[in-house]
């Protein structure tokens, strides 16, 4: 393989290294938002030409996509947010990555050592390891260049191995500034990748904002009924974390339509992942039935946000329905469905 | 429970919480967790008293250990009451533990009104502070009795005479010494007493009073007694300015009280080596810190007390015009600060600068600003001098504006909120002016749409090159979204348009103002070019050696406001 990093005899960043090692294990897609202290990878993702990068509107987003991702496509899906408030914000994340054993592996900076042994007195100071050591299947941290490429190594194959799950590496940050040759014989990366494990072999993806929704009557209008036991929602049951996940399953399954159940109140609360699909070019429907007062609320949204509106006709057959669905196998088709009472 | 306007009438802590749970018990309804536990830091941070914040299940106690970490960066009285089965904890329990400064395991059969009792110690010592109770238990009647019987107490010591338990002399015959004595006053000597102690000793020492950077944004109450205590006399410099760095550095001692020194408190000036002086740090429990050549461990108003009696026997060193200096430096500052708002816009551009000053000077008085960590927040923070402000400072995070701005509107319902957020920003929590628009609460937030994420672009164009990867945002009718949340909107294109804005903003109404600004790309606030010394630390060396010098310098052309502040970091990277 060619090593396009060393330039000259200019040795590359531990940031560089970062990238290239995760170009050379077959990634497609970085989600991350940003700090100061990801830059150098952001920067150096672009030089190597590497995975593309996928900015969403929070690290909470971010992590949701990577869990739908990688239990779409059955390989690790990368999140790389920012130290401190970032890796605050993903707390839920991860815990849904390991509740529905999601191969995620969660690349951050962090403080170096000696600020790590005062960290409540840093800015932007948070203990990633102890913060997270519930919610996460294993956590590795990389004080030296030399460690890059095992640690990334390592990670990928702990996300993936046995039951599935999300894996953190925190990078001491100054690392990713500093320049070190890469030592000795660089062992092929291994693409590893497990079934997937988000509705194997269906030829629709249903996504469920929640596990409350089970009970819509919208869905056996919508001739979604029989996709229910095949159904997927992010692990943490909750409502609200819906969209950016099934954007990720998007990614990480194409050619298969991709469909997700939310409410109103939900839908109005994730339009930032309509606006973020729409920029990276999956193209959003939002659909409801005509007339209903799910449709009140999700016409605007659609018409703010850019996405094609669908009222689905009250005349179709559920089958009908269903095979218009069916049809959308490149965009996201949102579904805003009745809130079953209970 | 209570809701905004019969909230001001109760001793009763507002409580928050999210989705149907806020329906069962009465709570303040939050859409998010998250945003739920931003709301209760917002109410504490706006009056200085604790507010509650509730969560039941993994999917929602993690949403508001998110939020707690903002919290507790800087040490806010949130209380959180979070509901939790044995299998549940493994996952969500170390979270809490390390977003809370303080955690409360519920004992089996403990009553509410002992756990209540609980809290309340904690709350003293370290907040915020979690009760983690398990899926048995009464989570209503707890929240109840929290809400009912929690409360800060002003520091018991600072009534006490000083024993003979701290020798103090020492430190006095050193701080006697001084001739350009300096003391950087921390949130934890805000209390009346101390406050009246530290003034008097400001007045007797001859030394400027620079805040921490967690003070500058204190209580609204506390800046009132504040301003009223340190009158013109004595220079009360806020954290970022020119003339509050001026005095950190030149200092020939520092006195710190009530501050945790720690790296937010001074933006990272101790870790770049630029305080050269010694530094006496006082405080209650104050644990160590690694910067300090002396620490007191008493309550920072005794000592002031205790340090002034001092002076008043056997007088100080102070040089002769040391103080007045910065008088003047404060005044030289606002203006050139000023200037810099009105150079960088004209008749039909909008800057962020002038946009930032002219949203601080319409801003009724009494008003509370709220702003957070991106470039926007900065600005904010740059032009509302010694204005009540509500900021993140140890994390700088964004995206909590909104729901600050609801719960500053919750604890303090006589003032009026103003938020400014990044339109980077803004979807972090877009969805709570839903709620306010459906209680009537008037905030008005003002969106720099400056279709990008500013903060991070401007480290890429001072120390990547100028390579903007992946920090400009696509264009986003952010009127048309607080359409659908129920707000009041209006655009801003020109300065007229933001005129036109302003005095909308001035105006009664029963739901939340969203303004739409769009502002230039590209700017570069004073603070944020200190802020990249604190965040960056660690790797300067690698960075000093790029275009980082130049670019900066090169940057404040015909700036002398954001020149002066960069000499601070150009220094910094060349050691
Ligand atoms: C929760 C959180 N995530 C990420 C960051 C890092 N960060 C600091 S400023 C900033 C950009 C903010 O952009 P925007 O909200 O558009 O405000 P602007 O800087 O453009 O005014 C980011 C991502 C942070 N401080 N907090």
């Amino acid at each position: 393989m060619r090593r396009p990093l060393l330039i000259g005899s200019v040795a590359p960043s531990g940031a560089e290294r970062v990238a290239m090692r995760l170009k050379e294990l077959g990634v497609d897609f970085v989600f991350s938002i940003p700090g100061s202290q990801v830059l150098p990878i952001w920067d150096a993702l672009d030089r190597v030409h590497g995975p593309r990068l996928i900015v969403p509107r929070t690290e909470r987003a971010a992590a949701l996509m990577a869990e739908g991702y990688g239990l779409a496509s059955g390989r690790p899906a990368v999140v790389m947010n920012t130290l401190g408030p970032g890796v605050a914000n993903e707390a839920v994340a991860v815990a849904s990555a390991k509740l529905s054993s999601a191969p995620v592996v969660y690349l951050t900076p962090c403080q170096p050592p000696a600020k790590r042994t005062r960290i409540d007195e840093v800015f932007q100071g948070l203990d990633h390891g102890a913060f997270l050591s519930g919610a996460a299947k294993q956590q590795l941290l990389c004080d030296s260049t030399d460690q890059l490429e095992p640690m990334i190594d390592e990670a990928f194959a702990s996300a993936i191995a046995d039951s599935a799950g999300p894996v953190r590496l925190d990078v001491s940050f100054p690392i990713l500034f500093r320049r070190a040759r890469r030592r000795g014989g660089r062992q092929a990366a291994s693409h590893q990748t497990r079934p997937p494990k988000a509705a194997p072999g269906a030829d629709l993806v249903l996504a469920l904002d929640d596990s409350s929704l089970t009970g819509s009557a919208t869905l056996a209008t919508a001739g979604l009924f029989g996709d229910l036991e095949r159904s997927v929602m992010p692990g943490a049951d909750g409502p609200g974390m819906g969209a950016p996940f099934a954007l990720g399953l998007r990614l990480g399954r194409p050619r298969t339509p991709v469909v997700l159940a939310l409410t109103a109140e939900s839908l109005l609360g994730q339009l930032d992942t309509v606006i973020v699909a729409t920029a990276e070019g999956v193209p959003v429907t939002i659909a409801a039935a005509a007339d209903s007062p799910e449709a009140a609320l999700a016409k605007p949204a659609a018409l703010a946000t850019g996405a094609a509106w669908w009222p689905i006709d009250s005349g179709d057959s559920p089958e009908a329905v269903r095979a218009n669905f069916h049809q959308r196998t490149r965009g996201l088709t949102i579904l805003v469905v009745d809130q079953p009472a209970g | 429970m209570a809701t905004e306007a019969e909230l001001s009438k109760t001793a009763e802590l507002p409580v928050l919480a999210s989705g149907s749970l806020a329906l069962e018990i009465g709570a303040i309804a939050m859409r998010d967790p998250q945003a739920a536990a931003h709301a209760a830091d917002g109410a504490a941070r706006a009056s200085g008293r604790p507010a509650v914040v509730t969560a039941r299940g993994i999917a929602d106690v993690l949403r508001v250990a998110s939020g707690l970490v903002t919290a507790s960066g800087d040490r806010k009285p949130v209380i959180a009451v979070l509901q939790l089965s044995d299998t549940e904890r493994e996952v969500a329990l170390p979270a809490i533990e390390t977003a809370s400064r303080s955690t409360l395991i519920v004992e089996p059969g403990e009553s509410a009104e002992r756990l209540a009792e609980r809290c309340n110690e904690s709350l003293q010592l370290s907040a915020p502070v979690s009760l983690v109770l398990n899926r048995d238990s009464d989570l209503a009647a707890v929240v109840k009795a929290v809400a009912a019987n929690c409360a800060i107490r002003e520091s018991v010591d600072s009534q006490a005479e000083v024993g003979g338990s701290v020798d103090l002399k020492p430190a006095f015959e050193e701080l006697r010494e001084a001739k350009k004595p300096v003391i950087l006053l921390g949130s934890g000597a805000l209390s009346t007493t101390a406050l009246e102690s530290i003034a008097a000793l400001a007045r007797l020492w001859q030394a400027p009073v620079c805040l921490t950077f967690s003070a500058t944004s204190m209580a609204a109450d506390t800046l009132d007694r504040c301003l009223a205590l340190f009158g013109a006399d004595i220079p009360l410099l806020p954290a970022g300015t020119v003339p509050w760095t001026n005095a950190l550095t030149r200092a020939d001692h520092l006195l710190a009280l009530g501050s945790g020194l720690s790296e937010a408190d001074w933006f990272g000036l101790s870790d770049a080596k630029l305080v050269r002086a010694p530094v006496t740090r006082v405080a209650l429990n104050p644990g160590t810190d690694g910067i300090a050549d002396r620490t007191v461990d008493i309550d920072a108003g005794v000592f002031a007390k205790a340090f002034a009696a001092e002076i008043v026997r056997g007088g100080a060193l102070t040089r002769d015009n040391w103080v007045e200096r910065f008088s003047e430096a404060r005044s030289k500052w606002s203006g050139l600060v000023d200037e810099e708002a009105h150079r960088a816009g004209d008749s039909d551009r909008l800057s962020a600068p002038l946009a930032a000053r002219e949203i601080v000077s319409a801003a009724p008085a009494n008003a509370i600003l709220v702003g957070e960590g991106g470039a926007a927040g900065m600005w904010l923070a740059s032009y509302a001098w010694l204005r009540p402000l509500i900021v993140p400072s140890q994390h700088a995070s964004i995206g909590a504006s909104i729901p600050m701005a609801a719960g500053a509107a919750l604890a303090e319902p006589d003032r009026p909120i103003w938020a400014v957020v990044g339109d980077g920003a803004f979807f972090y929590c877009a969805r709570e002016l839903a709620g306010l628009a459906e209680r009537g609460v008037p905030i008005a937030v003002f969106v720099f749409d400056d279709r990008s994420w500013n903060a991070i672009r401007l480290v890429q164009t001072l120390f990547f090159r100028h390579r903007t990867i992946g920090t400009d945002l696509p264009e986003v009718d952010y009127r048309s979204h607080a359409e659908l949340h129920g707000c009041e909107t209006i655009r801003v294109r020109t300065p007229s348009d933001l005129a036109q804005a302003l005095s909308l903003a001035q105006e009664p109404r029963n739901k939340p103002l969203v303004v739409d600004i769009r502002v230039e790309k590209g700017s570069i606030p004073f603070v944020g070019a200190n802020l990249i010394l604190a965040e960056l630390d660690g790797a300067l060396g690698p960075l000093a050696g790029s275009a980082a010098l130049g670019g900066l310098l090169a940057a404040a052309k015909d700036r002398p406001a954001l020149a002066a502040t960069l000499r601070v970091t150009a220094g910094a990277l060349r050691k």
